[in-house]
């Protein structure tokens, strides 16, 4: 594209009609000596070498591996038609619905994401997105001491990604609080815990929450969306907030994001709640619409009183998230987990060479030690085709021979045997 | 216009997977939901009709005139879409940036980026 199309002629026309002789005339009011003299931008280049260039980019990434990394986030299928309904520019290029008039399918695709969202949690309330996971954390952690506001102690449970702790203490370094870890709430605003854990643990911390409530302190838990096809909800386990990172439901890798944030929480706690809500209204005819609602705890509305200062979401990815979740539906969000689940299972029962690290159930990802150093093995199998997990040494977990590994939908039983038996004759080797 | 979930029709799906090719693994019940979600029950014709119509309710900048929002409502070139969506960027893992062992898989991002 020719990001400036304006002929000369063009030019001379805007000129003529507001009255000036030179476009430099626009910018007189700024003094000389504040105007840039010079630019040191390069000569730009053609859509057709830009394309070329990136794709030349694109290219070294390795892409085509069987994968096993995960982290936090996974290589699971994303439908054709999430990306061909996402892809329609009456929804990517719209506006931030302020003037509903004009963006009932905007408002009315975020009112039915919430509704997704409460009903994947068991929560009673969802907002319309956060930018991603851990941002969420820091805004269910700050939300927390709305609640309690007399407290400002964070407790982080072992099970956190080690990530999202980072960011909630990169977050929170210029604000009165105290990040402490463990699972004891006793003063504590909140005690954060993610299930399944970083390291792939699952767990029932329904003793936990009601431990929480005895002491005053709101119980949050962080989940994994695609995990809710079969493992007991946030709602179930007493939590007074949900918090996700929604890139698994039908949001590509992309090396980091655009990703989604997903927070839900309980009606009593609704006013505290960061982000903006979508409700149900009618119009002046009484017809059925949606706008954004309880604005008051916005920033744009009161900056100095507001829940904090998400005053935007992601409304193209929670739309993602939508559609897949519809295509998905009931069963299909359950069957995409059986086969997580069973997979990794299948998987865990070929590496009788390996120690699994984990005490407990898990999910679809699992710790083990290996008989020689992660990196080394992660370097070999890469060469062999396969992306192999992550180091938990790198992550700050564990010890140089402990792996992540963790098994999504895609992975065939052919693909796990090959990875088994490729894995043993290089760890063993 | 009718909410997905109104549409919902029982047993209905979008999306089918393979049979199982490994034998299923139950979890131990005090770990499991108690209740399936209620999530839309809806073809995947279904669900195109619903979101193109949703679509269609929306004021875009590809479609209409629209004067608000001075950050947000520039024109993005339709070259940018197309290259996100390189495979080579859309599924690189962010996790590759984590490991040294790994840096091998995300040269192409880390010189983009």
């Amino acid at each position: 594209m020719s990001w400036i199309p304006a002929t000369d002629t063009d030019r001379q026309e805007m000129l003529d009609t507001i009255g000036i002789s030179s476009i430099d005339d626009l910018f007189s009011s700024i003094p000389d000596d504040l105007r840039l003299k010079s630019w040191d931008i390069p000569e730009g280049i053609s859509e057709m070498s830009t394309l070329a260039t990136i794709k030349r980019m694109a290219n070294k990434n390795t892409v085509d591996t069987v994968n096993f990394m995960g982290g936090g986030y996974y290589d699971h299928y994303i439908p054709a038609a999430v990306d061909a309904l996402s892809s329609r520019s009456e929804f990517y290029t719209a506006y931030t619905p302020y003037q509903p008039e004009c963006a009932q399918g905007t408002l009315q695709s975020i009112y039915e994401y919430q509704s997704a969202i409460c009903r994947l949690t068991d929560m009673e309330f969802a907002n319309a997105s956060l930018y991603e996971g851990g941002t969420a954390v820091f805004e269910a952690a700050t939300m927390s001491m709305r609640i309690n506001r007399k407290r400002n102690k964070i407790v982080c449970h072992p099970s956190m990604n080690p990530n999202y702790r980072a960011i909630l203490e990169s977050h929170t370094a210029n604000l009165d609080v105290e990040i402490v870890d463990g699972d004891d709430p006793t003063d504590a605003a909140c005690v954060i815990v993610q299930n399944p854990a970083f390291d792939g643990t699952i767990q029932d911390f329904s003793a936990l929450g009601n431990a929480c409530h005895e002491a005053g302190a709101l119980f949050v838990v962080s989940f994994y969306p695609i995990s809710l096809g079969l493992l007991k909800t946030p709602g179930e386990m007493g939590a007074d907030i949900a918090i996700a990172e929604g890139q698994s439901i039908g949001i590509p890798l992309s090396f980091g994001g655009p990703y989604l944030g997903i927070l839900a929480t309980l009606k009593k706690h609704v006013r505290k709640m960061p982000g903006r809500i979508c409700g149900e209204t009618v119009d002046s005819e009484g017809k059925r619409g949606f706008v954004l609602t309880l604005q008051a705890r916005e920033q744009h509305i009161r900056r100095e009183k507001a829940m904090s200062n998400i005053c935007s979401n992601q409304a193209l990815c929670a739309l993602r998230a939508l559609i897949y979740l519809s295509l998905m539906g009931k069963q299909g969000l359950v069957d995409i987990a059986i086969h997580c689940h069973s997979k990794a299972e299948y998987l865990k029962s070929k590496l009788g060479f390996a120690t699994i690290l984990n005490e407990g159930a898990t999910f679809n990802e699992f710790s083990v030690r290996l008989p020689k150093d992660a990196r080394e093995i992660v370097k070999a199998l890469n060469a062999e085709g396969f992306n192999a997990g992550i180091p938990l040494i790198d992550i700050g977990r564990g010890e140089a021979n402990d792996l992540l590994i963790a098994v999504t939908e895609k992975r065939t039983r052919e693909e796990l045997d090959a990875f088994a038996a490729m894995l043993e004759k290089i760890s063993c080797s | 216009m009718q909410l997905i979930y109104e549409k919902s029709r029982e047993g209905r799906r979008g999306i089918t997977l393979d049979a199982l090719d490994v034998p299923q693994v139950n979890l131990p019940d005090n770990l499991q939901r108690a209740h399936d979600a209620r999530l839309p029950e809806v073809s995947e014709f279904d669900a195109v009709r619903h979101f193109t119509e949703l679509s269609t309710r929306n004021f875009g900048l590809d479609s209409h005139f629209y004067p608000l929002g001075s950050c947000t409502m520039k024109y993005n070139p339709k070259i940018a879409e197309v290259v996100a969506a390189l495979p080579g960027l859309a599924a690189n893992h962010p996790h590759t940036s984590t490991s040294e062992a790994t840096w091998d898989q995300c040269q192409g991002s880390f010189e983009l980026i």
